[in-house]
């Protein structure tokens, strides 16, 4: 794929305007985040909510 | 990515204009590409398999939290580990975003909210030197890591804040007390104008 501001970047004159058209064009409404409908039962008081462990929210 | 330009903070510009070049094309952003086209529930973590920036020591993730825990200005944020120990991590900050995909803020939280190994300020900052983005990082985590370079100063200002504002609250007593006082969350924070810290960059 071409990627048509790759040349702006890769030249030595990016300015103000190409760098404020590249963030223009990746602003894009986000989807809502739902409401977990998952009943979660927090048998561990304590669980981080944000955390890299073993919790409700992991990743792992 | 670019190498061998004049400083750091310009290749890690050049790097997050790269990553923007690839999502305006494709009329794409750091969260619509880690969301990969679901729908995001509260408190989910995206990517599936996480953030694990090609095995260069970092781990992180995106996630909402609900509607009434968080400013209406934010549509969730990335939390951001440092591998500070075998399977050892530690939170170095949270990159939040707003509803258009942009970031908006760093912030820094206590100890309950990650759950991670907690290091000082100076321990932290010492894993932040020199990040390395490796080529076959994707691009969400090119420009998280580069966000993290480029940002090097302001994220030591935070950590430094982050702990001055520990001790004020702490005032002496137990420090895991308060590491774990869940009326704390959001130690400290700054507001991002990226487009102005990659013009200035750019320029150096």
């Amino acid at each position: 794929m071409e990627h048509k501001y790759n040349r702006w970047i890769m030249g030595t004159a990016i300015g103000v305007v190409a760098i404020a058209a590249m963030i223009d064009h990746t602003r894009h409404t986000l989807p809502t985040a739902q409401p977990n409908d998952i009943v979660i039962i927090d048998d561990e008081s304590d669980a981080s909510p944000c955390s890299l462990d073993v919790s409700p929210c992991s990743l792992d | 990515m670019q190498s061998g330009l004049s400083s750091p903070s310009k290749q890690y510009a050049i790097n997050i204009l790269e990553a923007l070049s690839i999502f305006a094309d494709t009329q794409s952003n750091l969260v619509l590409d880690v969301l990969e086209g679901q729908t995001p529930h509260e408190n989910e973590k995206f990517p599936t398999g996480e953030l694990n920036f090609a095995g260069s020591g970092w781990r992180g993730f995106y996630h909402c939290h609900a509607a009434a825990d968080k400013n209406p200005e934010e549509h969730g944020h990335f939390h951001l580990f440092v591998c500070c120990g075998e399977e050892q991590w530690t939170h170095v900050a949270a990159l939040s975003i707003d509803n258009q995909g942009q970031p908006r803020s760093w912030f820094t939280v206590n100890q309950w909210v990650t759950g991670a190994n907690w290091l000082s300020a100076n321990k932290t900052l010492l894993l932040l030197d020199d990040i390395h983005v490796p080529a076959e990082s994707g691009l969400t985590e090119q420009f998280l890591l580069s966000m993290l370079g480029l940002y090097h100063d302001d994220l030591s200002e935070l950590l430094f804040e982050r702990d001055r504002r520990l001790t004020q609250i702490n005032a002496g007593a137990n420090m895991d007390v308060t590491l774990k006082n869940r009326s704390v969350y959001v130690l400290s924070s700054q507001l991002i104008v990226l487009q102005e810290r990659l013009v200035q960059s750019v320029r150096t």
